[in-house]
């Protein structure tokens, strides 16, 4: 009877320690929101596998939403990270944290995005832009939706909302969703709002892979038939010392203009002046491969541990939620009508669909272009005429975090 | 909401400004002789006497367009490099579109081949 007894408390100790009891034990008591992000999770990993929804992004950080979730299970210690980055116990990390949190210093530290930058720039071929430097002037355009999200941000304080404000580095932050760059997103947010890089993070990385159903209506809506129709001239082919010099230039240019753009637009363009000088191929491979891959996972991974129920489930995140599909559509919506006046002045010659290609969401806003294009005239090739504003909106985005980095006094 | 409003106008005058002075070189660039292009020159001609010899041979000879020829060798050279002497090249003609698809095959390549870093 007594070994029975035992048998039964063991059997009853272990259960009452499960993540089952503690989720549905404490389920009025912010269980729910486990739960419920559970379900998010699993609709995100169905969205990324199922439906292929930039499943390179969009997995890790689903993954990490659901350990973080998961209770009991302490994959990850968010009171290890909070306030400001020079005020983190490194040691108290290493020897209470976990896997999850080691990794997330590359986070908290902007260690990640400017190792992103370095692979996005060495898979990146500027050619186009180069070829059409127009292009610059629609990435640039899109970039509007950055800084009408921030009037956005700052309106919702007149609401009078209880618990819902906004201080001004919280809106830039939430702005910078706009730009649809999601190592920006996070490296502006660290600088000037970290206790918000979670929600930003997620929300922006969350809209880049759904561009493709985000994008194609409004374009459709601001553009007519004709005006998609439009075939573009052939891009002049450019010398291998343009592509060469391009970066060392925009470099050089962007930093001295404005100095809290070096880091980004610094790796950016050393990544691909490894890719085009030829001299450095294995860097440049790696730098496309391994190097970005690895970080990718260590970046979705510890973006999503961030997200727990109860620290995510709030009235901010569903507004930082609706400021950033706000910030992506005024993007967009920016992008195609100055193309749309780039077709009046040119005289027809501009599409107006490659204008929302400047949000820099590389390459996926510019197969959006090719793939509405192609919808009104199934000859149109508008692929690489896109990319030149495509990449132009990563170098205009990571310029615009400079210029709120600068006004947020970070 | 001042605060907000001043961002905005410094922001896309300072954005717009950065990449305009970027254009600027770029477009100065695009001037320079970088690649050593020279002018183009006038596309060269079969020359009629290797149709006319053709003919004096009596093989059945379809004028074709001098384009058409250099794209031809260009082919038949190609699969040479790929394929070596034991492929025999028997024709060449304009490629279909891919079924179900109104895409033509080299768009699609082209596609692919410059999403391809992107993708794994």
């Amino acid at each position: 009877m007594g070994l029975f007894r035992d048998f039964w408390d063991t059997i009853v100790g272990v259960l009452s320690q499960s993540g089952f009891s503690q989720l549905f034990g404490n389920f009025s008591d912010g269980g729910w929101k486990n739960l419920l992000m559970l379900g998010i999770s699993f609709v995100l990993i169905y969205l990324a596998i199922g439906k292929g929804f930039e499943p390179l992004l969009l997995l890790p950080i689903a993954f990490g939403m659901l350990l973080t979730n998961l209770p009991g299970a302490n994959m990850f210690h968010p009171d290890l990270f909070t306030g400001d980055p020079k005020e983190i116990s490194y040691s108290a990390v290493l020897h209470e944290g976990g896997l999850l949190d080691v990794l997330y210093l590359g986070v908290k530290l902007g260690i990640y995005p400017c190792l992103i930058f370095l692979g996005i720039g060495a898979m990146t071929d500027f050619g186009p832009l180069i070829a059409n430097p127009k292009s610059f002037l629609l990435g640039a355009a899109a970039q509007f939706g950055i800084f009408a999200t921030v009037i956005g941000a700052m309106a919702i304080n007149y609401l009078h909302i209880p618990g819902l404000s906004f201080m001004a580095a919280q809106a830039c932050g939430i702005g910078i969703i706009g730009g649809a760059d999601g190592p920006t997103a996070i490296w502006l947010n660290l600088k000037i709002a970290p206790e918000q890089l979670g929600q930003v993070a997620v929300a922006a990385y969350s809209y880049m892979a759904l561009v493709p159903i985000i994008q194609p209506p409004i374009m459709r809506l601001l553009t007519t038939k004709k005006e998609r129709a439009v075939v573009m001239e052939q891009l002049r082919p450019v010398s291998k010392k343009a592509k060469i010099l391009f970066p060392i230039i925009v470099t050089t240019i962007v930093a001295l203009l404005l100095p809290s753009a070096a880091q980004l637009v610094g790796c950016l363009m050393f990544g691909n002046l490894c890719r085009e000088c030829g001299m450095v191929d294995r860097l440049a491979k790696t730098m496309e491969n391994e190097l970005v891959n690895i970080v990718t996972i260590f970046l979705g991974l510890t973006v999503g541990a961030t997200t727990s129920g109860p620290a995510f489930i709030n009235l901010r995140t569903i507004a930082i939620i609706v400021l950033g599909l706000a910030a992506f559509s005024c993007g967009t919506t920016a992008g195609v009508l100055f193309g749309k006046l780039m077709y009046l002045i040119t005289g027809g010659k501009i599409n107006p669909l490659i204008g929302s290609a400047g949000v820099s969401a590389v390459p996926m806003a510019a197969r959006v272009s090719q793939k509405v294009g192609q919808e009104e005239n199934p000859g149109n090739f508008l692929l690489m005429h896109a990319m030149g504003p495509n990449v132009a909106g990563v170098i205009g985005s990571a310029v615009a975090a400079g210029v709120l980095l600068v006004v947020c006094g970070g | 909401m001042e605060f907000a409003l001043m961002v905005t106008v410094t922001g896309m005058v300072i954005v717009f400004s950065a990449l305009v002075f970027v254009v600027f070189v770029m477009f100065i660039m695009g001037k320079l002789p970088l690649d050593g292009r020279k002018k183009p020159e006038a596309p060269s001609k079969v020359p009629e006497k290797s149709i006319e010899s053709a003919k004096f041979a009596g093989l059945p000879v379809k004028e074709y367009d001098a384009d058409e020829n250099e794209l031809a060798a260009v082919i038949v050279a190609a699969v040479y490099a790929c394929g070596g002497e034991n492929v025999k090249v028997t024709g060449v003609k304009p490629a279909s579109p891919l079924p179900r698809s109104p895409v033509n095959v080299w768009a699609a390549a082209g596609i692919f081949e410059n999403t391809r870093p992107f993708s794994i």
